[in-house]
């Protein structure tokens, strides 16, 4: 690697991994002091998460939504900035059993928590207009506080976006890197079958294990960062800390399958067999794993804890706030990935070289 | 490159062997049928469709890895070696894949009437037969290429049982996870129309391993 | 030299089974870790990281150790 791209790669760390944690958090709800509730008056707490809600009391709005059947709070007490009280009427038939709250001010734009408050004992009439819905206009949609999109139950670890995934996408360059040096193994020991002595014709092999090898570091640090911040996502109401995420389960699936690469590079001794064995297994598993990650997020609707109040991660890409500096994040991630690849293999070189003089 | 004579003739030397080793395959039939009987003994009934075909297809796999751990093993070296100046690598591992599919599909029907014996037919109550027997040949043809190749590579690398496992498990999953979703769409009795993806991707599994197995054996094979 | 290292892995391990099987620390846990929006999480997901990357160094280091002494052995 040429120095002036290390110093690109590390410019592009420096700068993600700053912006990463310096960037603020656009301003949400985070709860609701109560879950559940009684048709008639109620009195809520509304818990803000870097919200303006003292500067901006005299335009705050705060309303329940029920299939667009909106229930206007009386605002009764700002308690600080990201505390509010407001009294409700909510009447006896609903036309579902969740309310959304919303929260309107001129600063924090429309804040908005999906299924914050459950009514017991209502009656339910589905698609019912309720004439009692109040009206009011809103002058500001749009957070004027610039910031990292807030979405529920994920808030600040947002950031995560750019630590965990660049895991990914360097394990996926690291392993299709290993997946083309295994080809081109291959295609070597075809085209030299009576030259074994040739010191380069293990080459590709060698390059093929070293990034295979550093793809595995990635691929272990991706499974470590997403076990962590799936927990503290969706896991935290169960006891488990492996959740039942697709993308989580492809990502052992890549383990193993790597795992059992080295696994088949130990058990043969022979250079020549280890060389082609392992170029064989590579490059059959690698369409296999590739398959396998058409196939897993099939099953998403099916598998994905948080279907209920968690937004699909497709979603991210839209802000221009963390594309900005995710697509920084990822090319600064790939370059160290290759470069720490490059690293290895220069070692393994020269102990190789060494080897051969004694 | 393609010699239908040559493979006719490979499958019907394969045929010849089983035949000599009777008892290799009576082995897994007894395996079979005691993994079916612990299973009983664990379980009693199944009422849950989901359950039902994850683990008949659980079974299934145990049962495809014990049977083809020895696909290449049983032929001592010597004949290997006469084998590679006789015929083409494709047709060794044509007739292989097609031969062992054949002994993946017959053991997966023995599998599943055991299973219906023991564990009972609730749950094949309004199940779309048509549906699941498709799907029981794609998944034995996918099984047989997909082990036969790992056994192929597993042999050449020392001939380890274990080895086979570590290789052939990761590898297997996504066929595993398509499969039982689709005998699980089938079980519930509902249309072809739903389980259209699942049949495309497990035709693109089956595709895939064949042909890669056709274009990576030859350089298995040489030694 | 090693010893000592592998106390003290078996304690993090230890540490670790404790707050996975012991229901009063796993709510404990989680209130630490969602703390001012969760941002812990964050800081953990980012030492982890750092964590794998420097033992991925340290076992080259160990490499390049090891070639060295056999360089110097084979000088002298």
């Amino acid at each position: 690697m040429k120095n002036g791209l290390k110093i690109l790669c590390i410019a592009l760390l420096l700068y993600s991994v700053v912006s990463a944690f310096l960037h603020p958090l656009a301003p949400g709800i985070i709860a609701c002091d109560k879950s559940t509730v009684q048709p008639g008056y109620n009195e809520l707490v509304v818990v803000g998460y870097r919200t303006h809600f003292i500067n901006q009391r005299t335009s705050m709005l705060v309303f329940l939504d029920c299939d667009s059947n909106r229930y206007c709070g009386k605002i009764l007490e700002v308690i600080d900035n990201s505390h509010v009280k407001i009294g409700v009427d909510i009447p006896d038939t609903l036309s579902s059993k969740s309310l959304d709250i919303y929260v309107n001010n001129d600063g924090d734009g429309t804040l908005y928590l999906p299924l914050a408050v459950s009514v017991n004992d209502a009656v339910l009439v589905k698609g019912m207009k309720d004439p009692a819905s109040c009206k009011f206009d809103v002058k500001n949609d749009d957070s004027t506080y610039f910031g990292y999109p807030f979405q529920p139950l994920i808030y600040e670890t947002i950031r995560n976006l750019m630590w965990h995934v660049p895991m990914w996408f360097t394990m996926f360059f690291l392993m299709i890197l290993s997946f083309v040096y295994s080809l081109r193994q291959l295609r070597k020991v075809n085209s030299t079958t009576k030259n074994f002595s040739s010191k380069h014709v293990y080459e590709f092999d060698l390059k093929a294990e070293v990034s295979a090898r550093a793809g595995m570091v990635f691929c272990i640090l991706g499974l470590l960062t997403g076990m962590m911040w799936a927990r503290f996502t969706w896991g935290y109401y169960s006891h488990q800390w492996w959740i039942n995420d697709p993308q989580l389960n492809g990502a052992l699936v890549v383990f193993l399958i790597y795992a059992s690469y080295f696994v088949l590079r130990a058990t043969v001794s022979d250079e020549e067999k280890r060389a082609r064995l392992s170029a064989i297994y590579n490059i059959f598993a690698f369409v296999m794993m590739v398959v396998l990650l058409m196939v897993m997020p099939k099953f998403v609707t099916s598998l994905h804890p948080g279907k209920e109040g968690t937004p699909a991660f497709s979603s991210y890409d839209l802000d221009s706030s963390l594309r900005t500096v995710f697509y920084p994040a990822i090319i600064g991630w790939g370059m160290l990935g290759y470069w720490l690849y490059s690293t290895h293999l220069r070692i393994k070189k020269i102990e190789l070289e060494i080897n051969d003089r004694s | 490159m393609f010699n239908s004579k040559e493979i006719s003739a490979l499958l019907q030397k394969e045929f010849t062997l089983e035949f000599r080793q009777k008892h290799a395959l009576a082995g897994i039939i007894l395996y079979v049928l005691s993994t079916v009987f612990v299973c009983y003994l664990s379980l009693q009934e199944i009422d849950k469709v989901q359950t039902w075909s994850a683990l008949v297809w659980i079974i299934s796999i145990f049962t495809v890895f014990n049977a083809l751990a020895k696909s290449f093993q049983h032929e001592a070296h010597g004949v290997q070696l006469y084998l590679y100046t006789l015929a083409s690598p494709l047709s060794v591992i044509l007739s292989k894949i097609i031969y062992n599919s054949l002994l993946v599909a017959v053991l997966n029907t023995i599998a599943l009437l055991l299973f219906i014996l023991f564990l009972g037919n609730e749950v094949l109550a309004d199940a779309d037969m048509f549906q699941f027997t498709v799907g029981l040949i794609l998944g034995s043809t996918g099984l047989g290429a997909m082990v036969t190749f790992i056994s192929g590579i597993a042999y050449k690398a020392g001939n380890n049982v274990g080895l086979m496992a570590i290789l052939g498990f990761p590898v297997i999953i996504p066929l595993l996870l398509t499969l039982t979703r689709f005998s699980e769409i089938a079980l519930e009795g509902l249309p072809f129309s739903v389980n259209g993806l699942n049949l495309l991707i497990l035709g693109v599994l089956n595709a895939s391993s064949i042909i890669l197995a056709a274009i990576l054996f030859p350089y298995l094979w040489r030694d | 030299m090693i010893a000592p290292k592998k106390k003290y892995i078996a304690l993090v391990l230890f540490c670790v089974m404790v707050s996975i099987t012991n229901a009063q620390t796993e709510s404990a846990l989680n209130e630490y870790f969602f703390e001012s929006g969760k941002f812990k999480v964050v800081i953990g997901v980012a030492v982890i990281i750092l964590v794998g990357l420097f033992a991925y160094l340290f076992s080259l280091d160990r490499k390049v150790k090891r070639l060295e002494k056999k360089l110097e052995g084979k000088k002298s």
